[in-house]
């Protein structure tokens, strides 16, 4: 059979070259009368074709295999895990990279090979056999689907698959909880709903109906109940004339807990605002010593601001703490971005105070590196006099903040920059807000503004009466301007 | 001639005060209980007070007062100034230099004049003038703002520093009578005092998370007085010190 050159192209694209699309193709071609309109219009659910891959190849495949080809042909991409979710199997993973290794249906993302996609064509005839062979199962498994990715910190198809199961309360909820991010973020979402969205409510979730258990449970599963499992323990209590008793107790802890990232400065630094933030909000403040700074050892293989990112989502998995909003000031504003953009479904906002990291053109960052302690205190102090070193007043001392710059240094970060970051903040599809002391000579507000400006729906303040350090200058007002963030 | 003046806020309306190379540490709180908690950190315990060259008390709230602590200071014999309701307490926790004021009334303290001056609140207090190396600080304790206080410009002249309450504490269970002043009355005798420099304190308080809202009612933004005073006293400067700020006053 011969094709026009176009149409043969188009057919290739739409097949994207797989061996058996094509051959499907022209299964379906033999005896068209028009080739050419066929092979604009062909999306692979032709009849023909449909016949074909029943007979051919799911029918040769194993049932496991069958299962989850159609079970997980609803996502645009699949992992091992996602898989398992599906399928209510195990051995996800192995499967996919059997069936790319064979070269049959499957192709793989990345060099890792944990994330894979179908072509296009053969995703179509996919699904159209599982409507035929399990109607109605679809939207329990785009609400499974939607429950992982949004789990897994990807709200945008957690979203769609949200949308596709027809389940608006998530997918509402789950705007309502990523919007800032997503809104004119280049991802494209619309929640396309029939009838008007109903407002986000505001109610605990995690309900007692909502328990993982067993196949059917976890296809209504959902974020919320994967994130929020009701905790119980029993504890063994001694009581003077009674003996032991055991209680068993339910226990609901929802404590806003906030990570808060010190910089060069040390941990001092943001000590006595973490202090402040916990007394007065009630709040959970977690205050991680960088390896490294104030004397505590740091191994050599951690060695970049991106590598304690990665430290501190560990951190938090370890803690297993939820809505996290991660607070950073100067280096640790930069590793507070770096943590945003590992896509940790604990992170939900990030609050970058006079933070570094980006190169800005006609703001460069001043290096402090040769300079005296008094120095980098004139240029980070909107009033460097105000707070002298006074009777067990904490603050920042002169001689910690020479010994942490050589620890800076172990993060290759001397230059307190990366020019690769500014691009990647706009991959953020985070809560951020980014607030500034005025006074700062080290990273002036015009660098503080482009950081914000690099950053979807980001917001940002400016802070009189602070430079570089507002949390240890003016820590009153910066806890207000927090808090004023849910009053506006 | 002029000579150097610090306070550093521990906490609540505990400050420790330099001035005139004396250390006087204002209306001791130190103890945490589950009803009368600061709301924020005490950021000196009594074990880490420096040498004291004396005490102010305004009042024998627990949160003014807290003598069961303080009675653990090194020296006992540390020079207390207290208005009459305080003078026996002082003394049964083995304080032997008790000074009793009333209003208008002064005791010196090294070189440092303190004056008691008046004040009004749920139970008898007094508040505090110190004097000493060109230097002059108002101490309002928890007072409500009270027209008596028109009095100090005229007998002390220019302030340095103002120690001002600001919540408003109001007392629910009495028809939620006003015991402190509002951020906006210690604005109003902000701009009667006319202090270079004026220090907000006891806002932080909390009477628990049911007494807050069964006993106690207050304000507890610090900003509410920084912005009230920007409007009516522009010519001082307001400082939001947090517990542990270590404030030089030029």
């Amino acid at each position: 059979m011969e094709l026009p050159e176009p149409a043969l192209a188009m057919l290739n694209e739409r097949t994207e070259g797989w061996v058996a699309g094509l051959r499907l193709a022209a299964l379906s071609l033999a005896g068209h009368p028009d080739p050419e309109q066929f092979a604009a219009e062909f999306s692979g659910v032709e009849r023909t074709v449909a016949e074909y891959l029943l007979a051919e190849v799911l029918v040769r495949q194993p049932e496991s295999v069958r299962r989850l080809l159609l079970r997980t042909s609803i996502l645009e991409r699949v992992n091992g895990e996602l898989a398992d979710l599906l399928t209510g199997d195990e051995g996800g993973e192995g499967t996919l990279q059997d069936l790319e290794q064979a070269g049959a249906f499957v192709a793989s993302l990345g060099l890792d090979r944990s994330w894979f996609r179908y072509p296009q064509m053969f995703a179509s005839l996919l699904r159209l056999q599982l409507r035929r062979a399990a109607p109605g199962e679809a939207a329990g498994l785009h609400g499974a689907a939607s429950g992982w990715f949004a789990a897994h910190g990807h709200p945008v198809e957690a979203i769609r698959h949200a949308q596709a199961a027809g389940d608006w309360e998530l997918a509402a909820r789950l705007l309502a909880d990523h919007w800032p991010g997503l809104h004119l973020d280049g991802q494209g979402i619309a929640i396309r709903c029939p009838v008007t969205l109903p407002a986000p409510r505001l109610e605990p979730i995690g309900s007692p109906q909502s328990e993982i258990t067993g196949d059917s449970a976890t296809m209504t599963t959902t974020a919320s109940a994967i994130r929020w499992a009701p905790a119980t323990a029993t504890y063994g209590l001694e009581l003077p004339g009674v003996g032991r008793v055991d209680v068993t107790v339910g226990d609901r802890d929802r404590v806003q807990p906030f990570l808060l990232l010190h910089g060069g400065a040390g941990p001092a630094s943001v000590a006595g605002f973490g202090d402040l933030l916990a007394a007065r909000k009630h709040a959970r403040v977690i205050m991680p010593n960088h390896p490294g700074f104030d004397g505590a050892p740091r191994p050599a293989a951690l060695a970049s601001v991106a590598g304690l990112a990665r430290l501190y989502a560990a951190l938090l998995d370890r803690l297993d703490v939820w809505d996290v909003t991660v607070i950073g000031n100067s280096i640790g504003g930069w590793i507070a971005a770096e943590l945003a953009l590992l896509n940790s479904p604990r992170v939900s906002g990030a609050i970058l105070i006079n933070a570094v990291g980006i190169e800005v053109d006609g703001h460069p960052v001043t290096d402090i590196s040769g300079l005296s302690p008094q120095e980098v205190m004139a240029l980070s102090f909107h009033d460097p006099g105000r707070f002298a070193p006074g009777p067990g007043t904490p603050g920042p001392a002169p001689d910690m903040v020479k010994a942490n710059a050589a620890a800076l240094a172990g993060y290759g970060s001397r230059s307190m920059t990366d020019p690769a970051l500014l691009g990647r903040l706009g991959e953020l599809d985070l809560p951020v807000h980014v607030i500034w002391g005025e006074a700062d000579r080290i990273a002036t507000p015009g660098y503080g503004r482009a950081y914000a400006t690099a950053i979807p729906m980001a917001s940002f303040t400016l802070m009189p009466g602070a430079g570089h350090l507002p949390q240890v200058e003016a820590p009153e007002e910066l806890l207000g301007l927090i808090w004023d963030l849910g009053q506006a | 001639m002029t000579t150097d003046l610090h306070v550093t806020r521990i906490g609540h309306s505990c400050h420790l005060i330099e001035i005139a190379g004396q250390r006087l540490l204002t209306d001791p709180w130190f103890t945490v209980t589950p009803t009368y908690d600061p709301g924020e950190p005490v950021s000196l315990s009594v074990e880490q007070l420096p040498e004291l060259d004396g005490v102010i008390i305004t009042h024998e709230h627990y949160d003014h007062c807290d003598l069961d602590a303080l009675a653990g200071y090194r020296d006992p014999g540390v020079p207390v100034a207290v208005p009459q309701t305080v003078a026996a307490p002082a003394r049964e926790h083995g304080f032997t230099d008790v000074r009793v004021l009333a209003p208008w009334q002064h005791t010196g303290i090294g070189d440092v004049t303190v004056t008691a001056a008046p004040g009004k609140h749920g139970v008898p207090e007094i508040t505090y003038v110190l004097q000493g190396g060109g230097r002059t600080i108002y101490f309002g304790g928890d007072t409500l703002a009270i027209p008596e206080l028109g009095e100090l410009p005229g007998r002390f002249g220019h302030f340095d520093l103002a120690l001002l309450p600001t919540n408003g504490l109001c007392i629910r269970p009495v028809n939620g009578q006003q015991v402190v002043m509002n951020a906006t009355e210690a604005a109003e005798l902000t701009a009667v005092l006319r202090p270079d420099v004026a220090i907000p304190h006891h806002y932080a308080f909390t009477s628990g998370w049911l007494g807050d809202r069964l006993i106690t009612r207050s304000d507890p933004d610090p900003r509410h007085f920084a912005a009230a005073a920007r409007r009516l006293a522009p010519a001082t400067t307001v400082l939001l010190n947090p517990p542990g700020g270590r404030v030089s006053i030029p």
